[in-house]
C-alpha cells in the first residue's frame, strides 16, 4: 500500500527545490521520491531504523548524482552540507506523517 | 442472480493516487508542467520574500532606496535629454538564495521589465563576476552562480595566463582543473574566464599533486561568499 501521506509532502518539498536550486532537473526530486517510496516501503517496527535507512539512500543518490554530473570529481564540501541540509527537514517532515502501524 | 458483494466505488484516496501519479508522469515526461510548477512556487514563495526584506529594512532606509530610485529616474531623463548612451549597468539586491539550502542559485529584485534578460551577467559590488541571469520575469530574475556541480569552464590560470584549460565545476563556486605538473601555477594565483578576461572567476585554493603523475589538480575557489551577496550589478548586453 502506497502512502501518500509521505509520497506527496516529498514531492510538494523536492518540487520547491527543484524551482529554486541550479542542479539538473532531478537533482532533488528523483532522490527525495525514491527515499519517500522506501520510507513508505520498509518493514521495520522502530521508526529511526526506517527513517535513517531512508536518508541514507537519499544522500547516496544525490551524491551520486552531483559525481555523475560533475564528471566524476567529487563535489566540494558545501555541496555535501548541502545534500545534508537538504535531506534532513524532509526527515522531520515525513516523520510527522509517518505511522509505522501498518 | 449473482451480485459481487465487495463492489465499492473508489474513494477519495485511489482519485489521490491517481491524481499523483499523472502528476507524476506529466512532470517527468513533459516540459510545460515542469514550467508551470516552477512558476507557481516561484511566484508563491517570491511573494514573500520581498516582504521579509522589507520587514528587515527601517523606515529610513526604505526612503533611502526611493529617493535613490528617483534620483536614477532623472538620471535616465537627463542622459536621454542630453543624447548620452542609457547606463550599462542596473543595481539589484538579493532577495532569495545564496546560502546552504538554495545553493548555486540566488533571485534578484530586478526583472525583464528593468531590461535584465537571460544571459546577462551579473556581479558583485566589488566588481567581481558572480553568475548569469538564467531565467526573468517581472519583478525578478534568476542567477546562475558561477562554479556550479558539472558547469564547464575555460579558465586561465597563472601569473601570465597562457592557454586556457577546461575546468569543472564542484558547486559552491568552486572549480577543479587538471594541468601538467610542471606548470607555473600557485596558491593565490588569479584564474580568469578565458572569453571574459576582465573579470576574475577565483583563486587557486589548493594544489593537489599525486606521486607519479604527470598532472596536478588544482582546486580553485570564488572570491566572494554567495550568502553574503546582498547587493549586485547586472551587466546589461544593450
Amino acid at each position: 500500500m502506497i502512502d501518500y501521506r509521505i509520497l506527496l509532502p516529498a514531492f510538494l518539498y523536492g518540487i520547491i527545490f527543484e524551482s529554486f536550486g541550479a542542479a539538473h532537473f532531478g537533482f532533488y526530486l528523483a532522490p527525495l521520491m525514491v527515499a519517500a517510496f522506501l520510507l513508505a516501503a520498509l518493514p521495520f517496527t522502530i521508526r529511526i531504523a526506517n527513517l535513517a535507512i531512508a536518508w541514507i539512500l537519499g544522500t547516496s543518490l544525490m551524491l551520486f548524482l552531483a559525481v555523475f554530473w560533475g564528471g566524476g570529481a567529487l563535489p566540494s564540501t558545501k555541496v555535501l552540507i548541502h545534500i545534508a541540509a537538504y535531506l534532513s527537514p524532509f526527515l522531520i517532515i515525513a516523520s510527522a506523517f509517518y505511522d509505522t502501524k501498518r | 442472480m449473482t451480485f459481487r458483494q465487495n463492489n465499492k466505488a473508489p474513494g477519495l484516496k485511489f482519485y489521490a493516487g491517481a491524481l499523483f501519479w499523472l502528476a507524476l508522469l506529466a512532470l517527468i515526461f513533459f516540459n510545460a508542467p515542469k514550467v508551470f510548477l516552477k512558476n507557481i512556487t516561484t511566484k508563491a514563495v517570491l511573494f514573500f520574500a520581498p516582504e521579509l526584506a522589507g520587514l528587515r529594512a527601517s523606515r529610513q532606509n526604505l526612503a533611502l532606496l526611493l529617493r535613490i530610485a528617483d534620483l536614477e529616474h532623472e538620471n535616465e531623463l537627463l542622459r536621454k535629454s542630453l543624447g548620452l548612451r542609457p547606463a550599462q549597468t542596473i543595481s539589484a539586491k538579493v532577495i532569495f538564495g545564496g546560502g546552504y539550502f538554495f545553493m548555486d542559485a540566488v533571485f534578484i529584485n530586478v526583472g525583464n521589465e528593468a531590461g535584465a534578460r537571460p544571459g546577462d551577467l551579473v556581479t558583485s559590488e566589488d566588481g567581481v563576476l558572480v553568475g548569469k541571469i538564467v531565467e526573468s520575469s517581472s519583478g525578478w530574475s534568476k542567477v546562475l552562480l558561477f562554479g556550479g556541480v558539472g558547469e564547464e569552464a575555460a579558465l586561465r590560470l597563472g601569473k601570465e595566463p597562457g592557454a586556457p584549460v577546461g575546468a569543472m565545476g564542484r558547486g559552491g563556486g568552486e572549480f577543479i582543473a587538471e594541468l601538467p605538473a610542471g606548470a607555473d601555477v600557485e596558491v593565490g594565483d588569479a584564474a580568469r574566464f578565458s572569453d571574459l578576461p576582465d573579470y576574475i572567476a577565483g583563486l587557486v585554493d589548493k594544489i593537489a599533486v599525486e606521486e607519479g603523475s604527470k598532472l596536478k589538480r588544482v582546486f580553485i575557489k570564488t572570491p566572494f561568499s554567495p550568502s553574503a551577496l546582498y547587493e549586485v550589478r547586472v551587466l546589461l548586453k544593450k
